[in-house]
């Protein structure tokens, strides 16, 4: 029998027991505490460009179609017909003026208006017998953007998105509005993984504890431009509203005038696209690269919506190229996990930097990168680990950082040019608000 | 997708793609690596775009713009140095494989190119508690005739799942020894190889975003 009390209080301490990884009671809570009342990314703008473009997603069990309308509006739609209840869209994406169901016909336009079913005049009576009028697929209970990312969340009553967003969204645009332009987002690469859907999510929060050794193989080989643990250790880690997330310590810019580009030109972008980005972001985001040389990497959205960026070298010359991934930790159960991948790619960056920040991609993300697949044996391994009896007896320590009397380690940066708490160097700060988060929605009742 | 008829199984130009083929096999399950990327053009191109869910009539089934792999020589060697390191944990222990190779047809391509395609079955079990996975896929191939016999100039996978149900694809190279790097004499082998005449993108990927690529529903009720 599930204790989730002592389950909460225990992960509030950073002390995680084992079992929440693969605890089929702890999936029903996450289902029904977190899932049913949180934040969920579903599509970005740009993968639904034209009219009649849709894109069918999950949120864990329920199906929804993304579409855009004739006016061009963005909707999202439970893709369960009214009638008999029938999937309306079996395609995972496509253009479409009407979504019609297999079962009897009964039609909806792309807005998820019922624009018509069979012999409604004959078989109902016309409209006194079904009032077509007001009739709509289920729209998502709440939908908001940013940045062109769409979200819903299942909870009629959930805060308004940028509230929810708070001062995540600060470090959101280093990774999702390079330009005015904003994304380009292709894919995404969708595989199933005998893992937690927790454990990524955990992992690109904060650890950056890992690199140096589960990542070991890509320094040996000369893709990573990072090789020196001491970069990652250097690196600070931040924590802000629903998020947190890691960064590189780069080396010292040329100047104080050439901060920002030289950054930028260290990671690969071409001088083409920095303008762009010097007046996309703000002063603050500007210092956070150029004045405290700290280079945004993985990042973790709450609950199961991360990001990374990375530059590895990608030729036998040398040539940097940064890319930058969105995904997302889609629970199957407590012991799978799909995946989803996005490249993502500034869309107004020139041809050529497209295709060298995809080569970097597939290099190194996604279901064949080769940073991941290390990644996701230990995320399918611990997994596996958790599942059984023993499991139940540990409580893994996810601590670092703290001492045993729950004092910081070391004091945050005093400094550091983005919102919310940083520290330098190694520490579970991430996973440990991550945890928190998690810990705040279970502890709240069910939907 | 094919022009022309397949050459009859008689041929000797099917017959030697079709031991190619199984050859390439025999080399990958027994992890003989260094000669596999000896089998490969210094050119090779090796793609596997993302195979989707769309309606009969869409007129796409994969996404022209995004892939599993979309890979060139050094990217293929990279993925074969890594495994060879102590640290590509993936596959160490390694996984066992074995590729089942089906339904070949060869065609004439280009010149004195072979167009090959083929049916694949890949088996992959790992440790002692997983499940496990399956990769069912076609390829077309284009092989390219050397002195040195038939290279792999080209290669197109079409995986037959929109959500793969594997771990990752560390697999399509299969390196489980600790021979070292391809040697000098399969460096040799590349040298024949010509520039690369490599058809386009497969009629089935997605064609470029637009209304061109709109299969939208005229009926109305």
């Amino acid at each position: 029998m599930l204790d989730l009390a002592s389950v909460v209080s225990q992960v509030r301490r950073g002390m995680i027991p084992a079992h929440v990884y693969a605890d089929p009671e702890i999936f029903a809570a996450e289902r029904d505490r977190l899932f049913a009342r949180s934040w969920m990314f579903l599509a970005h703008e740009s993968e639904i460009p034209d009219p009649g473009d849709y894109v069918v997603r999950r949120v864990l069990a329920d199906s929804f179609i993304v579409a855009r309308d004739e006016t061009g509006v963005v909707r999202v739609m439970f893709n369960m017909c009214l009638h008999r209840g029938m999937q309306v869209c079996r395609a995972e994406l496509g253009n479409a003026s009407h979504f019609r169901c297999p079962y009897h016909a009964w039609t909806y336009r792309n807005d998820g208006r019922l624009a018509g079913l069979p012999f409604h005049e004959e078989a109902y009576g016309g409209e006194d017998g079904f009032a077509r009028a007001g009739q709509s697929l289920l729209p998502a209970p709440s939908m908001g953007t940013h940045n062109g990312l769409i979200f819903i969340s299942l909870d009629p009553d959930a805060p308004a998105l940028p509230d929810y967003l708070g001062d995540f969204a600060f470090y959101l645009d280093f990774y999702t509005r390079q330009s005015p332009a904003g994304l380009e987002l292709r894919g995404p690469q969708r595989w199933r993984i005998k893992a937690n859907w927790k454990i990524g999510a955990e992992n690109f929060a904060g650890d950056s504890y890992h690199t140096p050794h589960t990542h070991a193989s890509v320094v040996d080989i000369g893709l990573f431009r990072e090789p020196k643990a001491s970069k990652r250790i250097q690196g600070a880690l931040y924590q802000a509203g629903p998020g947190a997330g890691t960064t590189y310590k780069l080396p010292p810019a040329g100047n104080e005038h050439s901060g920002f580009a030289d950054q930028l030109r260290y990671v690969g972008y071409p001088d083409a696209m920095i303008p762009a980005m010097a007046a996309a972001w703000s002063d603050r985001q500007r210092a956070l690269v150029a004045d405290s040389g700290f280079m945004p990497s993985a990042a973790t959205l709450f609950p199961n919506l991360s990001f990374v960026h990375n530059w590895p070298q990608i030729d036998a010359d040398g040539t940097v190229a940064p890319f930058i991934s969105l995904r997302q930790w889609q629970p199957v159960s407590e012991r799978e996990t799909e995946v989803l991948s996005w490249f993502a790619v500034d869309a107004a960056a020139p041809d050529d930097f497209k295709r060298r920040s995809y080569t970097a991609y597939l290099m190194c993300f996604g279901s064949s990168g080769m940073f991941e697949q290390d990644d996701v044996e230990n995320w399918v391994s611990i997994t596996d680990m958790a599942a059984g009896s023993m499991a139940r007896r540990l409580t893994l320590n996810s601590r670092m950082g703290l001492t045993s009397e729950g004092k910081p380690v070391k004091p945050p940066l005093a400094t550091f040019a983005g919102p919310g708490v940083a520290h330098q160097g190694f520490g579970e700060y991430g996973q440990r608000h991550w945890l928190g988060l998690w810990a705040d929605c279970l502890s709240r009742d069910a939907r | 997708m094919t022009a022309g008829r397949p050459l009859p199984y008689g041929d000797p130009a099917h017959l030697a793609a079709h031991q190619f083929l199984v050859e390439e096999a025999a080399l990958l399950d027994a992890a003989d690596f260094a000669g596999w990327l000896g089998l490969l053009c210094e050119d090779i191109r090796y793609l596997m775009p993302v195979r989707v869910t769309t309606a009969r009539g869409a007129g796409f089934d994969s996404l022209a713009d995004m892939g599993h792999f979309d890979e060139n020589m050094y990217a293929l060697r990279k993925r074969v140095q890594r495994l060879a390191t102590d640290h590509a944990w993936t596959e160490d222990p390694p996984s066992r494989t074995r590729h089942f190779v089906t339904n070949v047809r060869t065609f004439r391509a280009e010149g004195d190119d072979l167009r090959v395609e083929s049916a694949l079955l890949l088996f992959r079990s790992r440790g002692d508690t997983r499940e496990p996975s399956l990769i069912s896929a076609g390829r077309t191939d284009l092989l390219r005739v050397t002195a040195d016999g038939l290279r792999l100039a080209r290669r197109e996978i079409t995986v037959d799942e929109s959500v793969l149900r594997t771990q990752n694809l560390a697999v399509f190279l299969l390196w489980q020894t600790r021979s070292g790097w391809p040697t000098s004499s399969a460096r040799s082998w590349w040298n024949g190889c010509r520039p690369a005449t490599a058809p386009g993108c497969a009629s089935r990927c997605r064609p470029p975003a637009g209304p061109s690529c709109s299969a939208r529903s005229s009926s109305r009720p």
